[in-house]
């Protein structure tokens, strides 16, 4: 009986074999996403680069973008552009700068319904990008599988930021991911990915304005916030 | 030296660009038919009476001389796009030294191939005649021959090419002179005797035995060129092929001079109406005619014409040296470029539409980002703030207070710094922004979203979020 074990191990070296558990690989590349917890879950081991990313995300300022910020420091110059593409609010440049993310190859194309989704399959042509983000609330599975395909030839981060009600719909993107504020970290619910569902959603420290610690320690009484006077020179 | 002649020999009929079947005609006899014409029978020389009983329908027009001439200017210049040694050979010739870029376009076939599309975009026809002598490839276009044994290609060439005197013609026809080869088989002095002495020099240029140096083709200095249209166009989107025209002239014109442009306008001239402008803007500078073409078509395609067009004219506005671009090395990776993109997003969304960001030193939020048209080529060196949002609203959204306390979406909110003070833009009272005096707080919603709220004389209000 002692052969089992390593009958067993032959078998998983078949490449043949499929097992359950595992994910397929697909996209052309992969950008570490910095959470070594997110990428021991996503099939490529990183954000895939090709095909589309779908983040359902419950309202702005959860840090629907920070949780993209180390993937996004990587791209070198060589890598291409970086397009945000119907942005939900102005992009406070300052800010962006401050984080590590370089202006100089950072484009903002002002569009709403059909001329974003049109705007992007153009972008994704190109063959110039590195990463694309694209806020499209209302999108249909239409469009939006018109640009898993322009996007699934190329090497580009392609984000869609989509509200988070439109998670029952169905998306032709290749990973969907849910995210949702909390009080220690950022819970990300991967709702589809190329493998098996994941049964946790998983908790990540994302860069914050303050230390999360903050965020705990903060008990104070809710107190009236005094008022200061204006400087009187 | 290789030169091409490229024979225009349609151009008198179609530089008037008639609707078929048509001709041009000067003292009653035909000069150039158009394609369906010669189908027909329609030949050079033949008088017009004996013409219009071949093809009844026929539309003769009387020759335009200075029109055809300012048209081989302007395929002398569309011709830049190939090379930069060009001669004009009125009425309807233009030669090209080719023999300096044949390792550009990949040989001699893919070369030929460009030019015969790019004439043939511009609805014109052509012939080809190549040889190392510029006298004898204009000799040659009258086979269409491109072959690299031009010397026998040459000998069998009836003498009608060279251009004689029609008693000139005759006499050698009574001597039994037919071809080139006849002609060159007879000592040089006898042809001289009988025939002019300019004869037998033409045909020692032709072989290369004399120089026969070309005055090249000035490119001008200004691109300024106007192209008068037949009838008179009433939908916008069929002036694109009078405009290819112009735009593929203004290629050649900046390949030759090695400039780029930006910006180029192109003009529409109405019977009674002053004229509209239409811009056409790049995101790089280019001379792609590809591109010229594309934005052109975006804007032709969304303009709603005020009156039928007349004219139209090209002018490029101010061009900019723009150095060739090298072929790449080592197999470097190519990322694509986006310039011909963004044009095309800016043709269709708004040229504000698409841009790039630059921080701008002020203090206040709302005017510390600026759209630019294209991003600055360098980063600016971090330098460490206070924290800020990447989200800004454009109009900062009012919150209620409840007990003193700021809330949003009926819950109250937790500010998670002290205030951060901003006071500034006193200078301009009468600006849009003007003059702030707020207290800046980092807040979380329980829901886990982290705000950028503040305080003022009227209250709390939501400015930005921490995406």
């Amino acid at each position: 009986m002692s052969a089992t074990p390593a009958a067993l191990d032959d078998l998983l070296q078949r490449a043949d074999l499929w097992r359950g558990g595992a994910c397929a690989h697909h996209a052309e590349a992969a950008l570490g996403s910095g959470f070594a917890a997110l990428d021991a879950v996503l099939p490529d081991g990183g954000w895939p680069c090709g095909g589309l990313t779908e983040i359902l995300s419950g309202g702005l300022g959860i840090g629907e973008l920070s949780l993209f910020l180390p993937a996004l420091r990587q791209l070198d110059a060589d890598a291409g552009w970086i397009v945000i593409v119907a942005p939900p609010a102005q992009v406070h440049a300052p800010a962006w700068q401050s984080l590590g993310l370089p202006l100089s190859r950072l484009l903002v194309v002002e569009a709403e319904g059909a001329d974003a989704a049109w705007a992007c399959e153009q972008l994704l042509g190109s063959g110039a990008l590195a990463a694309l983000l694209v806020w499209l609330p209302t999108a249909d599975a239409r469009s939006l599988r018109r640009l898993q395909l322009a996007s699934s030839g190329t090497r580009c981060l392609s984000l869609v930021f989509r509200p988070e009600r439109v998670a029952n719909q169905p998306s032709p993107a290749p990973l969907r991911i849910a995210l949702r504020g909390s009080n220690t970290g950022l819970q990300l619910d991967i709702l589809k990915r190329r493998g098996p569902p994941l049964a946790q959603p998983i908790s990540l420290a994302i860069e914050r304005p303050l230390p999360w610690s903050r965020l705990v320690r903060r008990v104070r009484p809710a107190e009236p916030v005094p008022r200061r006077e204006p400087h009187v020179a | 030296m290789l030169w091409l002649a490229i024979h225009f020999f349609r151009l008198p009929v179609e530089v008037l660009a008639l609707p078929a079947p048509a001709a041009a005609i000067a003292q009653q006899r035909i000069i150039a038919a158009d394609t369906t014409a010669a189908e027909a029978g329609i030949r050079p020389g033949q008088r017009l009476a004996d013409a219009l009983a071949l093809l009844p329908g026929l539309r003769p027009h009387e020759r335009q001389a200075e029109r055809e001439l300012a048209a081989l200017e302007s395929l002398a210049c569309w011709a830049g796009n190939f090379t930069p040694t060009v001669s004009l050979a009125p009425p309807d010739t233009l030669l090209l030294e080719i023999g300096g870029c044949l390792q550009l376009f990949d040989g001699l076939e893919p070369l030929l191939g460009k030019i015969r599309d790019g004439g043939q975009s511009q609805g014109l026809s052509l012939r080809f005649g190549l040889a190392p002598t510029p006298l004898a490839a204009r000799w040659l276009t009258h086979a269409d021959s491109t072959t690299a044994h031009w010397q026998a290609a040459l000998a069998t060439l009836p003498v009608e090419v060279l251009g004689l005197k029609d008693a000139a013609e005759r006499r050698l026809h009574a001597l039994g002179l037919r071809t080139l080869a006849q002609l060159f088989a007879l000592p040089g002095a006898t042809v001289g005797h009988r025939f002019g002495k300019a004869l037998p020099l033409q045909l020692a240029r032709a072989r290369g035995e004399l120089p026969d140096p070309q005055p090249p083709f000035a490119f001008p200095e200004r691109f300024v060129q106007r192209l008068e249209l037949p009838a008179k166009v009433e939908v916008a989107d069929h002036l694109l092929f009078a405009a290819r025209r112009l735009l593929m002239a203004l290629a050649g014109w900046l390949q030759a001079r090695m400039l780029g442009i930006t910006t180029c306008t192109l003009v529409l001239d109405h019977e009674d109406i002053p004229a509209t402008h239409l811009p056409l803007g790049f995101a790089s500078p280019t001379r792609d005619a590809e591109r010229l073409i594309r934005v052109a078509r975006e804007q032709l395609e969304r303009h709603r014409l005020a009156a039928p067009v007349t004219e139209l004219h090209l002018h490029a506005d101010a061009p900019q040296a723009l150095a060739g671009s090298s072929v790449a090395l080592f197999g470097q990776q190519d990322t694509g470029n986006i310039a011909p993109v963004i044009e095309r997003l800016r043709a269709r969304l708004g040229d504000a539409a698409v841009h790039g960001l630059a921080v701008q030193d002020d203090h206040r939020p709302e005017c510390a980002t600026r759209a630019i048209p294209w991003p600055e080529p360098k980063d600016a060196p971090d330098t460490a703030s206070p924290p800020r949002p990447l989200w800004l609203q454009a109009k900062p959204q009012a919150l209620h207070e409840v007990a003193g306390r700021p809330t949003y979406a009926g819950a109250a909110l937790n500010l998670l710094t002290r205030a951060e003070r901003l006071e500034s833009g006193w200078w301009d009272q009468d600006e849009a922004t003007g003059d702030l005096r707020r207290d800046y707080f980092v807040a979380t919603t329980a829901q886990g979203a982290w705000l950028w709220i503040y305080r003022d004389a009227q209250g709390w209000w939501l400015h930005g979020q921490f995406a």
